[in-house]
């Protein structure tokens, strides 16, 4: 039922992208309006998902509706609809493959088709060609940035909810967990390392998604982790991609990169702090897990005390990703500008508070559960020592230091070399980043000739085998 | 949380971490058949520091004046974690958040270096991030498996006696190894070159400012120094019974202390520097003896 009402909109995109977006919207906002008065009960992920999809909707221009609406009615497991499922998905794989985003998009539809038919059939894995997409195997690598570049990318959406599916089914993948634990470490270590050699903000932004979303994989996949997943991490993910939107967003609109982040400048400084407090939130939330990881470690398995360790190195590189960010408007890759009129650096701090605001909605999960379960949060005690270390030396910093004025400002930028020089004269350090962190990442890129090989195949041929392969795997 | 330890603890920091770095200067000076300057020298510079104009560049914001008095501050967070001279630690906190603070103080370094806007910190901002990000997995790594010889994640004594064998040995090495590459001396840096290479991050700041960074760095590498000490019972039978001030906690701490630094003087006076991507190889070794020790640790009888 649920999947049927939201084929028609599918339909409709054939004759009219209005008619079909208003259309959408409508009957996911009529779905909340019947979940929320109890008629039509729906699960959390579903609600998630139509929450997600309604926000996508709102952007007229740019938004990848089509690929979303296929996230939405292919990720939702309910197998008995199949056939009007797959019907739908075929429209839409029809219409995908003459868009720019055409191949992600096929191979978004390619694995999400497989996942259920593989559930259909029984397989205790089904969800394996989602995750291999997700962590940018053969041949979905190739198009990872873009595919988790932007906070509307169809990527994103999916990745989203495939951990939330995953965690919901934990039980019906236990006998693979520790392989979902392994892509998850995989994925994040490879984000990490490609943040490194990044050059571009889109690149950037890619990698913090890819980053976070192989620690939600992680959380996803041990049952214990349960409440740092729901409570924690999932709010944290979320919190980011809006923070990532907000800023892509403006930027786009103002068009002079002032917005991007790291744009530290000594005029927005409202922006600066607030960026840098949302990094330091968020470098909070990833050693929260890592505690958590290597305490189960040394009371259980070595896994988790590897994946802590994992977690751990997360964390750190989230920093060297905000220092990343600052350095590449230093260095001039963007051209960052300061903005002059009094209602527009009004703007920016209304979006710096904003952003701080965001950063402190991982919390706000803690605090509804400890008054709803009359105040007996999960006990992460990084938490409390580490946020409460931070904001007390910062507070006492900035106490310190605003009192104490500088005797004489000076400008002692005369008469040093820029920074393309130095680059010419010094290459050691900025050639550094390429030099120590591509060879270590290009061990994770597969043989570029097998996805060039792979680009060639036809999709739909590829659907084809794929789906054959199963059916033979199922009769065996 | 202890407040008369506590205070104790961040008062022996402030005392002790420069004279830690003036002996290593000394020990390092006489390696090298020079006379080197006092022990104290590193206090007399804090102090002058202190004393001397506070002038900034033109172009730095607010934050360039805040972030020094931060990195001291989450180094002296680091060390009142501990348990120095006293069976138990003042602080609540652990082997996890020790870590953290170490990381966070080493970003913090490099990202006020970076604000200056002067293309020299900027260049040693870099490097130090790039030094952070290949030796922090390392110390993470390193620390972990000494955790689980422990059996938990307190910065103390007062857990379970440790037994000596290979395991601990080979886990003791990769922490001390570990330490020397987070050190961030030579064979990583030279004094020749301080400017342009580690110390870079550090050109535009003067006054009080530098003073704290200074201070900042000293007291992160005491701490750091001092995690071998909760390792050493296994080696020096020293009763650990009680939570207060002890003697014998006391010594083992100063033998700790001392041996860290002859390692890092012995470390600078007898090699070379290495370039950065000569660096990073000796990173990756840091980092595979390292793993190994986690392992024997994880399957070593008497862990967790």
């Amino acid at each position: 039922m649920y999947q049927a009402i939201l084929v028609l909109p599918a339909l409709i995109y054939l004759y009219n992208k209005r008619s079909a977006r208003i259309l959408l919207a409508a009957v996911q906002a009529i779905l909340l309006v019947l979940h929320a008065t109890g008629f039509y009960p729906l699960q959390l992920q579903q609600i998630l998902v139509l929450v997600v999809s309604l926000i996508l909707l709102i952007d007229p221009v740019s938004n990848p509706q089509l690929l979303a609406l296929v996230a939405l009615i292919g990720v939702t497991p309910l197998p008995v609809n199949l056939p009007l499922v797959a019907l739908a998905l075929l429209v839409v794989l029809a219409l995908s493959s003459k868009k720019n985003q055409g191949r992600v998009g096929l191979y978004v539809i390619i694995a999400l088709s497989l996942t259920l038919i593989l559930e259909y059939f029984g397989y205790p894995f089904a969800g394996a060609p989602l995750v291999l997409m997700l962590v940018g195997a053969l041949p979905f690598q190739k198009w990872l940035p873009d595919m988790y570049s932007n906070y509307k990318s169809a990527g994103v959406l999916v990745a989203f909810t495939a951990v939330v599916f995953l965690n919901e089914n934990l039980a019906s993948y236990a006998a693979v967990a520790p392989l979902l634990l392994l892509l998850g470490a995989l994925t994040t270590i490879v984000g990490v390392f490609q943040c490194m050699i990044s050059r571009r903000f889109a690149d950037l932004f890619s990698t913090i998604h890819q980053i976070a979303f192989g620690l939600l994989l992680v959380s996803a996949s041990v049952k214990e982790l349960d409440a740092l997943f729901s409570y924690l991490l999932l709010p944290a993910v979320i919190s980011l991609s809006v923070i990532n939107h907000v800023h892509d967003s403006l930027n786009e609109k103002t068009g002079n990169g002032m917005f991007e982040f790291g744009g530290l400048s000594t005029v927005m400084r409202v922006e600066a702090a607030s960026t840098l407090a949302t990094y330091l939130v968020l470098f909070s939330l990833l050693s929260m897990g890592a505690e958590v990881l290597v305490q189960m470690g040394v009371e259980g398995s070595i896994g988790f005390i590897l994946l802590g360790c994992v977690m751990l190195f997360a964390a750190a590189s989230s920093l060297a990703v905000f220092f990343r960010s600052y350095t590449l408007v230093f260095e001039g890759f963007s051209n960052s500008s300061i903005i002059s009129g009094g209602s527009q650096k009004f703007a920016v701090a209304l979006v710096s508070a904003g952003n701080l605001l965001i950063a402190l909605v991982p919390m706000w999960p803690l605090l509804a559960f400890s008054l709803v379960s009359g105040g007996k949060p999960p006990q992460f005690e990084a938490l409390n020592s580490l946020l409460l270390i931070m904001l007390v030396a910062t507070i006492l910093s900035v106490v310190v230091m605003g009192g104490a004025k500088p005797g004489k400002i000076k400008s002692w930028m005369t008469g040093y070399t820029t920074v393309d020089d130095l680059q010419g004269s010094r290459g050691e350090i900025f050639t550094a980043w390429r030099e120590i962190f591509e060879p270590v990442y290009g061990i994770s890129i597969p043989d570029d000739g097998v996805s060039r090989a792979l680009e060639k195949t036809s999709p739909l041929m590829l659907l084809a085998l794929i789906v054959m392969l199963a059916i033979i795997g199922v009769i065996i | 949380m202890n407040l008369p330890i506590l205070a104790l603890n961040l008062a022996l920091a402030i005392i002790v971490a420069p004279l830690l770095d003036g002996l290593r200067r000394k020990i390092t000076a006489r390696l090298q058949n020079r006379v080197g300057p006092p022990v104290t020298q590193s206090w007399h510079d804090i102090l002058k520091l202190f004393r001397k104009e506070t002038i900034l560049p033109e172009k730095a914001g607010f934050l360039l004046r805040v972030f020094p008095a931060l990195m001291l501050m989450l180094s002296l967070a680091m060390f009142a974690m501990m348990a120095t001279v006293t069976v138990q630690s003042p602080m609540e906190g652990g082997g996890i958040i020790f870590i953290e603070l170490a990381v966070l103080s080493a970003f913090v370094f490099a990202i006020a270096g970076s604000m200056s806007r002067n293309p020299y910190g900027v260049v040693g901002g870099s490097r130090e991030v790039i030094l952070a990000t290949l030796v922090e997995p390392s110390i993470i790594v390193s620390l972990t498996a000494l955790i689980l010889f422990k059996g938990s994640t307190t910065l103390d004594d007062a857990s379970k006696s440790l037994a000596v064998g290979g395991s601990l040995i080979v886990a003791v090495v990769a922490y001390l190894l570990s330490l020397l590459a987070e050190s961030g001396r030579v064979p990583f840096d030279v004094a020749e070159a301080e400017s342009e290479l580690t110390g870079g991050a550090m050109i535009e700041f003067s006054g009080a400012p530098l003073a704290m960074l200074k201070m900042g760095q000293y007291v992160r590498s005491l701490a750091l120094y001092s995690i071998p000490k909760f390792f050493m019972t296994a080696f020096i039978p020293v009763d650990m019974k009680g939570d207060g001030f002890s003697i014998a906690v006391v010594a083992l701490y100063v033998v700790s202390l001392l041996l860290c630094t002859l390692l890092i003087s012995l470390a600078e006076s007898l090699n070379a520097r290495y370039r950065l991507l000569e660096a990073s190889r000796f990173y990756a070794i840091v980092l595979a003896f390292s793993s190994l020790a986690l392992i024997l640790a994880f399957f070593a009888p008497g862990s967790r």
